[in-house]
């Protein structure tokens, strides 16, 4: 018995086939986690008194974030 | 002179050494064919570990007690001190190991080194092993013929233990043959002299044979055969712990400044343990028949005896140097250093490719990545000074609008020079080490290098992009016409925020941050072409800008074009691909061409 079956054995008796998909699902979660944080101190700032060139800068990140959050969430979905 | 006349004179020597006595060739051909066993076991290790072994030096030396303890099991295992350094060398030459970690993992071979001793004088003289030699040697040879390299590296390590088998066999019937004709223990010299000459004779013996492990057996199988005194095989013993640096000293020839001084760690760890074993022999000889006692070993077992003896003064060395070895490799860093040509530019050759780091798959990538990461700094630098913009400013926290206003001479650099000088030989060194690494690396690694290939290629290109654009900047960054003035600032300004990125990408461990950057480096890509977005037509039909400025911006929106999108690429093979995790995020949420182009028309 080749070494890759003995492994796909262990695996299956272990219950860990999905470890690579838990592993995406899980730094997709994490990495969502900080976009919305990103994208809610962007927001905090915006409230605030800033020039037209900084509310610029401001929304452009933020529209960045808002689809990497978008695109983020369809890939989990997706996952599971 | 010398390293000419050694061969013919060993040769001589060993001629007139076979004529004189059988016996003599019996314990020669002992030695030879437990050094081709040694050799053999090398090699089965490097095939059998298949990148095992390097993977787990990379991740198991971040502490010092783990280096020390990599370097004594790892030795211990496959019982050779020279496979490790080799590996320690190889890793520190490409900058995986910093010289306290190498430093760690060589202080830790040592004492690995003296498990040899305690199996040769416990079990090699005890039982007939030539028995299992042969059968050893047969398998192995089969094994070694077929086409899987697991199967190849146990058919190395098999034959490797066979040979080394057999050599301790015939040196053990050499010496026990040799006593009927001559008594070589008659030559025992007693005292301090006796130990002097004799440590002498262990350090000739070592740098002859280039293996402290060979010495060793050859010291107690003549133990073994009362060849030699008990007191003299000692002083043989700490002789052969100080030859065996030469083996690292030759090893550390083709490496780069690290591996020197690795080796120069390697020497004075060895000098100062001899050196405490030779002023202390008294103690240590008291103290050894006190642990045999304690061990329940007989007091005229001498083998197991000089074993004992082995591993203590190798252990005193250890706890020795352990709280020495800070100051040491300040020592070595501050004795052994590069001589750096100095010229107008400063030429620039590479740091971490050299003939070490290819003796591993594991080194020899992490060799060309650390290297074409030390391309791309230069690469920063000229980039950057051939805009004549400040790189400490564009690294800073500085608003951009104000880097682009400090200016980094009086006079723009000649990128071309700079070329010549700071990047050519290193990207040709990098492809040229490339071409070599490979035969030895997976085909999933092959693929990895091919990107890295294509990464340095990235970089250079990014260096001819801002040549042809540093010379319109040059003309119209001070003219008259404030238009043409403001669009190469813009393309100033352009650069400048990606470089500040990238080297924000190159130095953060946030994921967010990576992918964010990276997708606005893609973005801002696309926004900033002058062409696409319109800003060249309405100049020209605004009549800001005259016809020939028109083409010169057209031309040089390419160039910028280019530069970002080649430093980009560059960016997501050096600093993502690296690491699995974060590729596989960037693989599942990088930006498309299509997502770019919709974001930016829903932004008009």
């Amino acid at each position: 018995m080749g070494a890759k079956k003995v492994i796909e054995r262990i695996a299956n008796f272990l219950e860990i086939t999905n470890f690579t998909i838990n592993g995406k699902k899980r730094s997709l979660k994490e990495l969502l986690k900080k976009l919305k944080h990103k994208r809610l101190e962007i927001l905090r700032a915006l409230k605030k008194e800033c020039s037209d060139e900084e509310v610029q800068k401001l929304t452009d990140e933020l529209d960045l974030i808002t689809f990497h959050i978008k695109k983020a969430k369809k890939k989990l979905a997706e996952l599971s | 002179m010398g390293k000419k006349l050694f061969l013919p004179l060993s040769m001589l020597i060993l001629v007139y050494g076979f004529y004189k006595s059988n016996n003599f060739q019996e314990i020669a051909a002992g030695v030879a064919i437990f050094l081709f066993g040694m050799l053999l076991l090398e090699q089965g290790f490097k095939t059998f570990s298949g990148g095992t072994l390097d993977k787990i030096l990379k991740y198991s030396t971040n502490r010092l007690y783990k280096s020390l303890a990599f370097g004594v099991v790892s030795t211990s295992i496959m019982q050779s001190s020279s496979l490790v350094s080799i590996l320690t060398i190889s890793f520190l030459g490409a900058g995986l190991l910093t010289l306290s970690q190498g430093t760690g993992v060589i202080f830790g071979a040592n004492l690995g080194t003296t498990t040899g001793a305690w199996l040769v004088a416990g079990y090699g003289l005890k039982i007939n092993i030539g028995a299992y030699a042969m059968p050893m040697i047969v398998f192995g040879t089969l094994f070694v013929f077929q086409k899987n390299n697991s199967f190849k590296g146990v058919g190395y390590i098999l034959t490797g233990l066979g040979f080394l088998f057999l050599g301790i066999h015939y040196m053990k019937e050499g010496f026990d043959a040799f006593k009927g004709a001559i008594d070589l223990s008659s030559y025992a010299v007693g005292g301090y002299k006796g130990l002097v000459i004799f440590t002498i004779m262990g350090i000739v013996a070592t740098v002859v044979m280039q293996s402290s492990h060979a010495t060793l057996v050859l010291i107690i199988t003549a133990l073994s055969a009362g060849q030699v005194s008990y007191e003299n095989a000692l002083a043989l013993a700490i002789g052969a712990n100080v030859g065996t640096t030469i083996t690292a000293i030759l090893g550390a020839m083709s490496s780069n400044i690290e591996g020197k001084r690795l080796a120069g760690a390697h020497l004075v760890f060895n000098l100062v343990t001899a050196i405490i074993a030779v002023v202390f022999i008294s103690q240590l000889v008291y103290f050894v028949d006190e642990s045999a006692s304690y061990l329940g070993i007989a007091q005229d077992d001498y083998t197991l005896k000089l074993a004992i003896f082995h591993t203590i003064f190798n252990t005193i060395g250890i706890v020795v140097m352990i709280p020495m070895i800070n100051p040491l490799v300040r020592f070595l860093e501050k004795v052994i250093t590069s001589e750096v040509e100095q010229d107008g530019i400063g030429h620039d050759s590479v740091l971490y490719l050299n003939d070490s780091a290819l003796e591993f798959p594991q080194s020899a990538m992490g060799a060309i990545i650390r290297e074409i990461k030390h391309l791309y700094d230069n690469a920063f630098e000229i980039i950057a000074h051939g805009l004549n913009l400040k790189r400490g400013k564009i690294v800073s926290s500085m608003e951009l609008e104000e880097v682009i206003k400090h200016t980094h001479a009086k006079k723009y650099i000649d990128i071309e020079a700079f070329y010549e000088q700071r990047i050519k030989d290193i990207y040709s060194e990098i492809i040229t080490f490339s071409t070599q690494a490979q035969t030895n690396m997976s085909p999933q690694s092959i693929e990895q290098l091919y990107k890295l290939k294509l990464a340095s290629r990235d970089i250079v290109e990014a260096i001819k992009n801002t040549k042809h654009l540093q010379k319109n900047i040059i003309k119209f960054s001070a003219h008259p016409n404030r238009h043409i003035q403001a669009e190469y600032a813009q393309i100033k300004y352009s650069i400048a925020e990606l470089l500040r990125n990238i080297n924000i990408i190159a130095t953060t461990d946030e994921e967010d941050v990576i992918i964010l950057l990276l997708s606005k480096i893609r973005l801002n890509t696309q926004k900033y072409d002058i062409i696409a977005n319109g800003k060249l037509d309405e100049l020209i039909r605004n009549h800001n800008i005259t016809n020939q400025m028109a083409t010169s911006l057209m031309n040089d929106s390419v160039y910028v074009y280019n530069i970002r999108n080649k430093l980009c690429n560059m960016a997501e093979i050096l600093f993502i691909e690296a690491n699995s995790d974060l590729k596989n995020l960037h693989d599942e949420l990088h930006i498309t061409q299509g997502e770019i182009e919709e974001l930016l028309e829903k932004k008009e």
